[in-house]
Order: C-alpha cells, then structure tokens, then sequence
C-alpha cells in the first residue's frame, strides 16, 4: 500500500461472504454416461437468487468448484450453458476422492458449488467464425456447454464441425447429442472416433489427430477450439498447425491442480499466469509464452 | 489502555505529519497507536526469548521498550501470520437430517484490530506485496482484507542490517518508508523521529504529541525542527548498505515480461543451482511475501471443518492432480518455481519483486541457499549467452 492511499481503506469486515465457502446445492439428477462408469453427469438446481455469489451468467469453457463436504473440491467445467436455465451440469470422471464421492450422490442430496471462475471462451470473437470443436475423452464436457451455446444462438455462428474421440464406443458421452440432436441441427457436421477396433463400430479407428489429419478441415475463417488429456492437446495442437490454423486461432483449455479457483492458492500458477484465473481458455499463441509447466 | 480515558478523535483537527519523542516515551507511541487502531486492539509486538531469539508475541504497552529494536535485527518469522494465519477455518459444518449443513459465524464479522508495532520495512513492505497477490481481481480475500485494513503498522528503522539481509538488493533499504508510522532512531538514539504515512499514522501522531505533553517529564515542544532532523537520520539510515547489496541488484535482473522470464526459466544454470535444495518447504513458512495456501477438510464422523493452511510450492505433491499428473515432479522445477515466483512472475505481474530481502530463508535454509546469489548466477549465465535453451530438467531425476 502506497502513503497516498489512505482515503480508500474499505472498513473492515465489509465483506458479507469469503468467497471459499461454497453454496448447497440440490441434485436433481446423475447420469451415467459411459459403459465404464466412470463418468457421470450431475444435473443440479439451479437458482441464482438462492446463491449469495453474484453468480452465474457464465459463459461456456468456465468451471466452478463443487464439493462434496467433508471429502475436498474439484474444479469441474460447466456442461451446460447458461442460455438453458434451472438447471447447472457438471460431467464428472471418478479420478480421485472427492470426484468419486460425487458419484456416489443420488438425486437429493446436497454439494456444494461456488464459481464461475476463469475466463471461458472468448465468443465476442469467435462470433461469425466456423468452429473445429476437438474433443478427447472427458474433455468434451466443457465443449458441450460450448457447441449446445452456438445451437441456442446459431445465426452468431458459423458451421460447427465436431470431432470427438474416446477409449471406446460406451466411453463417448452425450450419446443424444451426438447421434441426434447435434446432427440433426442445421450446420453441424458431428465426426466420432474410437481408440481401438470395436464390435458393431463402423467409424473411425485411431487418435483424435490422427482422424483431424484425415478429415483436413478447412482451416479459413474457423477456429479451433481444443481440450482433452494433456497428450492428445499437444499432438493435436502440432496436426492443427500443419493444417493451417494459425496460434491465435487454436484455443485449448488447460486443467492443472487448483485448490482455490481465484488466483490465490498458487498451485496454478504458470510463469506470469494463473491458470484458475486467466484461463483456464489460452490460445497456442499465450501458451508459447508460458513456461511448459502443464 | 484505559478505556475510561477514551475520547474520540476530532477529524477537522489537522494531523501532524512529523513528530519527535524521548527515546523513553516509546510506550506513548504504542498507546496511542492501540487507540487509534480502536477498541479491543491487539497489541504485537517482537519479544526476545532467553535464547535471545526474537519472535512476534501480543503484548502490552508497558512492555514495549525502544531497545528491543536497537538490539534485535528481525524476528525469526514474519508477522505475516497475524494476517494471513497459518490455518484458518473457511467453514465448519455438521450433517442435518443426512445432509451437510455449513456454519460460518465468522463471516461478515470484522476482524479484531491489530497493532504491529515494531514492524521492519522490509516486512513491512511485503503487505504491500501480499496485498498484490491476494486482493487484486474479482475474487479478493475477505478474511485477508478484514484483518488487513484494520492493522495499524508502526514501521521501524533498522539501526543496523543484520548479516544476511539484503534488502537494498531488492530496491528498499534499511530505512525504506512504508507502513502508517515510519520511526527513525536519531543517531544518538536519544529521539525517535515520527513520519505519519497515512491518515491513520498521522492520527498516531497526533495522539501520540498529546499524550507526550501530558508525561511528567514532558517532551515533543522542546524538540524541534523535525522535519529537517528525520530527513537526515531517514537518509543517513537508508544509505547502510548491506553485505550483498552492493554485489547483486535484483531489481535488475531483466524479468519483467513473459519473454524474459521464459528465457531466464530455460536457462541452463538452473539444475546447478538447485542441486543442494531437499524440497523441505522452510524457506516458504519464513517467507514474508509467501501466501500459497492449501484446502484441506477435516471431517469427524458426522462433523467437520474445511480449513486452508499455508503451503509451499517446494513439496513434491503440490501439483499432483487426481489421476497423479505432476507438472513439477523433479526438485529443479520446483526450486525454479520458487526463485522465478519471487524474482520474476510476480514481477511480470504486479510490477515489483517479491522478495523484499529480509534474509529469512538465507537464514533459514538447511543447505545454504542464497536468492542473491541465485539472482547472480543468473545475471551471469545470461550475460554469458548461454542461454536460451532447454534446461533438460525432466529428465533429471530427484533425491527427494
């Protein structure tokens, strides 16, 4: 604090909530989406004149942290997005104990939720461009609440071509959307592929890159947006570039250990950036500015 | 302090921004500091254990003695933790008709003023920094700012830099102005010299003249001309140098924006420097700017807490994230984490280093690692034109 500023002290305890406490939230629902179980959607009530966070316009590609008390917290992207309101959706992978508690819930039961943290997409400029939406695995989820935004506002944006692969058939998630409703709408090509030779799967066979590389898209007046496990980023981001998608138009969603989700834990803390809170959305261009730390 | 004395301060009243008292009147500066800071002000000040090891204790007024700060270069931790605690409770919560129900009382309520009397400047300055790490963005830190803006800061000036300091290596000096009061020692230690920073500070003062009129033996009036003598007591204390800051400035080291950092974080000096580094964390619980806290629950059968506690970013598990992907698995990564946070990205961010050169971890660490001396090496490596390149630290393996 500089000698100067001494008329600006707030008084103390001004401050009506710290911003760690979560609020409870009702589930109204799980659902299992993959043949594993692994992975589980949690559809939760949602009304924000419950919330004493000033809370949730969000925008996809953020995250909240919700938790199951007593166990810990993780920092989940958004599934859903905020154009469908009265409920919020968090797509889950049991990775460790608090994401496995959370699959344990039944419909009923409270968790807590505080967000929206991070900065989510960038729509303002992807407005009017074609979107690549590349997905691998669990990271689809924060795609979804992306593509399913596009849909309710489809004349802000351009062809949406989705390319999403898992470990297996039963692993893809949101198996409506992909096999109906995503399809069926107008400007949307929906591209699938398995890691390994499935039976009934007359698809792709092979790694998400290897697929984009057969697919070629055209790389003019579209963005690439990316997330998936660290691996399939990296080799994605190198087959997005061969095709043509400039730095500033390849953007991925980093996922690194957080604790806080508002920049002031340090955990994620890259170089200048705070993952939680200047992300978790970088473009290939900011990410070559960083120490690779990720 | 007496309470039944208490009389409110007259805002129209113009506050003296300088003032001079006896050496011996030092526990007057305190009073009137509890006083303005208000009722129930705690009190904190650095007390000598018999091993002669000074530490941040609450106490009381009659205890504060001007010669605690003539003999004691620093305390042997921060007084960070009266801001920022080593474990706070985020929330408790109990199970409810089988669902968790939370119970935060302590929200909303304002944290009990305090008093850090006797402050260092480079302590002092590092509020500054913590403020930059924990209340800028949308998300400040509520319990942070409470006890933040209601701690009055009573600065005092080293008479003498203790061995490891190194504070005029990090752009402040011995004397460096910060805090609400600055107390400078004259040099024949028989005045302490006031400067009120801040409104609040000028208050002290003012409180601090009224009381001294009052004293026995008298004071403040006979004292004059102030400014000119804590001008030249600031200037004669700001200009001793200490034993590293005439060999390393580490405002220098070119680490302001994410290109020069990305060069210094490749350079090749690092697994060397880091060789001797066992991870062991002290460094970051002694560190005055250190803020990385962990959240942990603590549940109880059908009870519980969330607490979050300080952490450091020199443990191997850190950033182990569910699944076990560690970004910084080797102990390289992790000491270059450590000296680039305080030397450069923080930097990046907020303009200033964020280290203040207290010396603690110089101090502190058990192989004997030096930030100057690191800031060095790599002034060095750079000048040499080693780098930019690949440390290869992945590759290389941790003792730890």
């Amino acid at each position: 604090m500089s000698h100067d500023d001494d008329a600006v002290r707030p008084s103390a305890g001004a401050d009506p909530v710290n911003s760690l406490v979560p609020v409870m939230v009702t589930v109204r629902d799980v659902v299992r989406e993959t043949d594993s179980g692994l992975i589980r959607t949690l559809v939760l009530d949602w009304d924000p004149a419950k919330c004493a966070h000033p809370v949730f316009d969000y925008r996809p590609g953020q995250c909240s942290m919700i938790s199951r008390i007593g166990v810990g917290e993780s920092m989940i992207a958004m599934a859903s997005t905020a154009t469908r309101r009265g409920t919020i959706e968090f797509t889950v992978k049991d990775a460790g104990r608090n994401t496995n508690a959370l699959h344990q819930v039944v419909p009923g039961d409270q968790i807590g939720l505080r967000g929206p943290y991070g900065n989510g997409y960038p729509l303002e400029q992807l407005e009017g461009r074609d979107l690549l939406v590349v997905g691998g695995g669990i990271g689809i989820s924060g795609l979804r609440a992306l593509v399913n935004y596009c849909l309710d506002r489809r004349s802000e944006f351009g062809h949406l071509t989705i390319v999403y692969g898992a470990q297996s058939p039963g692993e893809l998630c949101y198996k409506d959307e992909l096999y109906g409703r995503w399809p069926d709408a107008p400007g949307v090509d929906v591209r699938l592929t398995v890691d390994a030779p499935a039976t009934g799967w007359d698809g792709f066979v092979g790694f998400v890159p290897a697929y984009l590389e057969a697919l070629a898209p055209q790389s003019d007046h579209a963005t690439a947006v990316v997330c998936g496990p660290p691996a399939m980023i990296r080799h994605t981001a190198t087959t997005l570039r061969r095709l043509g998608f400039a730095p500033g138009n390849i953007l991925v969603s980093m996922e690194l250990k957080m604790q806080c989700g508002v920049g002031r834990c340090g955990r994620c803390n890259i170089g200048g950036k705070y993952v939680c809170r200047d992300g978790p959305v970088f473009s290939l261009a900011e990410l070559g500015e960083l120490p690779e730390e990720y | 302090m007496d309470g039944a004395q208490r009389q409110p301060l007259t805002q129209a009243e113009p506050w003296p921004t300088f003032a001079a008292i006896r050496t011996s009147q030092v526990a007057l500066l305190a009073e009137a500091a509890a006083f303005v800071a208000g009722p129930e002000a705690l009190l904190v000040a650095p007390q000598p254990n018999a091993a002669g090891v000074w530490s941040w204790e609450p106490g009381v007024v009659a205890d504060v003695r001007a010669e605690a700060w003539t003999a004691m270069v620093n305390t042997d931790i921060s007084p960070k933790r009266f801001l920022l605690p080593q474990t706070e409770e985020i929330f408790a919560w109990q199970t409810i008709d089988r669902q968790p129900a939370l119970v935060a009382p302590a929200l909303g309520q304002p944290a009990r003023p305090i008093v850090l009397f006797g402050v260092r400047p480079c302590d002092a300055a590092a509020l500054a920094v913590l403020d930059q790490a924990l209340l800028s963005g949308e998300w400040p830190d509520e319990t942070y700012r409470a006890r933040r803006y209601g701690a009055l800061v009573i600065t005092w000036a080293c008479a003498q830099p203790g061995p490891e300091c190194l504070c005029d290596a990090c752009g402040l000096s011995p004397a460096h102005e910060t805090g609400d009061v600055m107390v400078v020692p004259e040099p024949d230690r028989e005045c302490l010299l006031l400067r009120g920073l801040t409104l609040r500070g000028r208050q002290v003062l003012g409180r601090t003249i009224e009381m001294v009129r009052k004293a026995p033996e008298g004071g403040g009036d006979d004292l004059a001309p102030v400014p000119a003598r804590y001008a030249a007591a600031l200037e004669r204390l700001q200009a001793a140098a200490t034993a590293i800051g005439g060999r390393v400035d580490l405002t220098s080291l070119p680490a302001t924006s994410a290109a020069q950092n990305l060069a210094l974080f490749e350079d090749p000096a690092w697994p060397a420097l880091a060789a001797r580094c066992i991870s062991c964390g002290t460094c970051a619980y002694v560190c005055p700017t250190c803020h990385c806290f962990a959240v942990t629950d603590e549940p109880l059968y059908t009870s519980g807490r969330r607490v979050r506690t300080w952490d450091s970013c020199q443990f191997k598990e850190f950033m182990t994230a569910a699944g076990g992907h560690n970004p910084r698995p080797t102990k390289t990564q992790r000491a270059r984490q450590r000296f680039m946070h305080k030397l450069g990205y923080h930097q990046e961010r907020h303009g200033v280093l964020m280290c203040v050169g207290c010396g603690r971890c110089v101090r502190a660490c058990p192989v004997g690692l030096h930030i100057a001396e690191v800031g060095a090496v790599l002034r060095d490596s750079l000048a040499a034109g080693q780098g930019p390149q690949r440390a290869g630290v992945a590759e290389e393996e941790t003792t730890a």
